[in-house]
């Protein structure tokens, strides 16, 4: 049997550690705070170690990522600060208007660097947020998103694009802000 | 125009081939939407490739503390499990044979247990001249007027009727005891308690338990024992 259960641990290490990172960032970018973070990393490893028997053996990194995300729904949405938006209508999905003197995605996205993207996506209301983290950071499927934050797929898509919505316009305010791209072109 | 939830889950791959053969040809007739796609596959990009990438060396390290912590754990518990059974058995047999062992070297005994001894109602055989010998005390000062034995789990039980200048006393021997239970100690190795209403005395003495029981105080008692016998 212990011969087994150092097979067993092995075999959980090597995938645990290939995602690890994915799995922090992900806890991160949820919880805001590095402490909270770290703490919510490691509970979501150990859980999943305590779980791997019974891992189908399909998608590793969705596996754990939907551990983290429902641990973060478990122990920490209540304790996080900042507006939570759970009574908005999910069903509309806003689309960015082109209004004068917005920037063009090419630049904005082209010059925009990592502190200002995380930044502006801390401000992401958290159901959208966690749409987004999932599907573009981590490379989830709608399905597996589904799964892990326990809501239809409709309810997905329409998160996802309403998060996106919002990051791009806290991008284009950032930009606009810092003034490092004017208003409506390049610099 | 084109739906933008189907232009976002064309952009992700997640739109049968069905939809995904309509929403192609709908963006390939519209400069429109084939920007909002490029547009939407830049913002993906800049996701992908721009956010902050997090140095995890260090805490990956403590995760593998915890995951070894478990391990033990569930080592110590498999330990357990399996062998429970026989943990069990064996505490069975050691407190079974730590029951016995008392019992055949030494049991403990309260002043309960001694007062059914001392009554007269008590069945026992009458005793020989040889019993009273054992006693080794002084008959000018001590008076044995009858011996009765009982053959009990521990051994023979004595009881000897005396009387002395102040009256009558009740003598107990009891064997292989270790310990007496509702005693109080007065010195000397001895001790004290009470017996039907009697005070009694009682002290260890050549592998049996004696005890003195009589209608005075304890310290009258002891000075019996003590120059009696």
């Amino acid at each position: 049997m212990l011969f087994g259960k150092r097979n067993l641990r092995d075999a959980f290490e090597r995938q645990a550690e290939k995602v690890f990172p994915s799995v922090f960032g992900t806890a991160l970018r949820l919880t805001r705070s590095r402490e909270e973070a770290e703490d919510l990393a490691q509970e979501a490893i150990v859980r999943a170690y305590e779980a791997f028997d019974r891992f189908d053996g399909s998608n590793f990194k969705a596996w754990m990522l939907r551990i983290v995300t429902n641990l973060y729904i478990n122990k920490y949405r209540a304790r996080q600060r900042g507006p939570q938006f759970n009574s908005l209508d999910d069903e509309i999905a806003a689309e960015p208007v082109a209004a004068e003197g917005e920037i063009p995605d090419r630049i904005l996205f082209d010059n925009a660097v990592g502190a200002e993207v995380e930044e502006a996506l801390a401000k992401v209301p958290i159901d959208f947020r966690n749409a987004v983290i999932l599907s573009d950071i981590e490379g989830m499927s709608y399905q597996e998103i589904a799964d892990a934050t326990g809501v239809p797929i409709g309810t997905v898509r329409s998160r996802l694009a309403r998060g996106r919505s919002m990051l791009r316009k806290y991008l284009q305010e950032f930009a606009m802000k810092e003034g490092f791209i004017k208003n409506g072109g390049e610099e | 125009m084109i739906d933008s939830l189907d232009l976002q889950a064309y952009a992700d791959g997640e739109l049968s081939p069905e939809d995904t053969a309509r929403v192609a040809a709908e963006i390939s007739s519209s400069p429109a939407a084939a920007e909002q796609l490029e547009n939407l596959r830049r913002f993906k990009a800049c996701l992908q490739t721009k956010m902050v990438q997090h140095d995890t060396t260090a805490l990956w390290k403590s995760c593998r503390g915890r995951l070894d912590e478990l391990d033990r754990v569930k080592k110590a518990e498999y330990f357990v499990g399996k062998y429970a059974w026989g943990l069990a058995c064996l505490l069975f047999f050691v407190i079974l044979g730590g029951g016995l062992f008392t019992r055949m070297h030494g049991g403990t005994v309260g002043l309960s247990t001694v007062a059914g001894y001392s009554s007269e109602l008590f069945p026992m055989s009458t005793g020989s001249a040889a019993n009273i010998q054992q006693l080794h005390l002084d008959p000018n000062r001590l008076q044995v007027l009858a011996v009765y034995y009982s053959d009990q789990p521990l051994g023979r039980v004595f009881r000897y009727t005396l009387r002395d200048q102040d009256g009558p006393l009740v003598l107990v021997t009891i064997p292989n005891i270790a310990s007496v239970e509702g005693v109080r100690s007065i010195g000397d190795n001895m001790y004290a308690g009470e017996i039907n209403n009697h005070q009694c005395v009682t002290w260890h003495d050549d592998n049996r338990q004696m005890f003195l029981i009589g209608d005075r105080d304890p310290e009258q008692l002891k000075d019996v024992v003590q120059s009696h016998l």
